[in-house]
């Protein structure tokens, strides 16, 4: 994961809740998919029943290593009075859905001075807007089915027309 | 993929590349980008078109599930999708114009292969990559100045 707006996008919370986050835990700024996916966890049980983020955080590696074997976690306070039940399946779902956007559709706000390190391929094509999951996608095929499906494309736009407001 | 959209009667408004190449742009384009009306009705519909055409998500290590319902969409309603037609990105508003209803004001009509669907207007189209901080959006700006400018002239 390379920036901390692309993290907060795959936690699914902003920028200035990660950086405290980050605080809180005592961890160090480096922005990987696997702590992305365990922060937004803690933060799901942070947020169903109010337990500190410096409790919650434990949990969810704990938590997490369940899937795909067990579908759901659940936690009992002590004395019973609060019970929590998290859908892996659903969160891990509502997780890879932010995590897609992050790398495919997220760009980064362009602030102060442009960078002085030179980016180059997929960064550099990243950066610049290019969404390289479509690049993969289309390298799943070969010439013939891309060159294809270019023909069959090009015959369709020759029937668009537009019509009125 | 726009054609079997519309026929399963789901309102959207074409944006992106096809929507461009519509406007009169010579750009290809490898996928489809639409706005839908994030209305019950029709976010259940293409729920489950998208389910029917088994959509995934782009860009994700194997291993992680994908619910393809209403409640992912009422969860994140911006998605970018690979299925069995192609790949189809789906948000219900429009950076630069704004949601849905701003997104349809500023749409046109257009027949498509003996289909009617809405798609974004050439103003609204450079509302919308004036809106995006992506350089690639932004190099895209002169050739829709342009053609608004040539459409101006009555070319």
């Amino acid at each position: 994961m390379a920036t901390l707006g692309q993290f907060a996008t795959a936690v699914g919370a902003p920028r200035r809740w990660v950086q405290n986050a980050f605080q809180a835990l005592d961890l160090p700024a480096v922005y990987t998919e696997p702590l992305a996916r365990r922060l937004a966890f803690a933060k799901a049980v942070k947020e169903a029943c109010g337990m500190p983020l410096r409790r919650a955080f434990p949990l969810a590696e704990e938590a997490l290593a369940r899937w795909p074997a067990h579908k759901t976690w659940e936690l009992v306070e002590p004395d019973g009075a609060v019970r929590v039940e998290i859908d892996l399946e659903r969160f891990l779902s509502d997780y890879a859905v932010r995590l897609s956007l992050s790398r495919t559709f997220y760009a980064e706000k362009r602030r102060g001075r442009p960078r002085k390190r030179k980016l180059r391929g997929i960064a550099l094509a990243k950066w610049y807007g290019v969404d390289v999951s479509l690049l993969v996608e289309s390298l799943k095929r070969t010439p013939e089915e891309r060159l294809r499906q270019l023909d069959e494309a090009v015959e369709a736009f020759k029937s668009m027309r537009i019509v009125g407001r | 993929m726009a054609t079997r959209l519309s026929e399963a009667g789901i309102r959207f408004v074409l944006i992106g590349g096809l929507a461009m190449r519509a406007q009169g742009s010579a750009r290809l384009t490898e996928d489809l980008d639409i706005c839908y009306d994030p209305g019950p009705d029709n976010v259940r519909r293409l729920a489950s078109l998208l389910a029917e055409w088994h959509a995934n998500l782009r860009g994700v290590e194997p291993g992680l599930p994908f619910v393809m319902d209403e409640r992912t969409f009422h969860t994140t309603p911006v998605m970018t999708l690979i299925t069995d037609l192609g790949a189809i990105d789906v948000m219900d508003e429009v950076a630069g114009v704004g949601q849905w209803r701003h997104v349809l004001a500023e749409s046109e009509e257009l027949e498509w292969s003996g289909t009617r669907m809405r798609v974004l207007s050439l103003p609204g189209l450079i509302k919308a990559k004036r809106g995006s901080a992506r350089p690639k959006d932004l190099a895209q700006l002169p050739e829709l100045e342009a053609l608004l400018a040539l459409r101006k002239r009555g070319a």
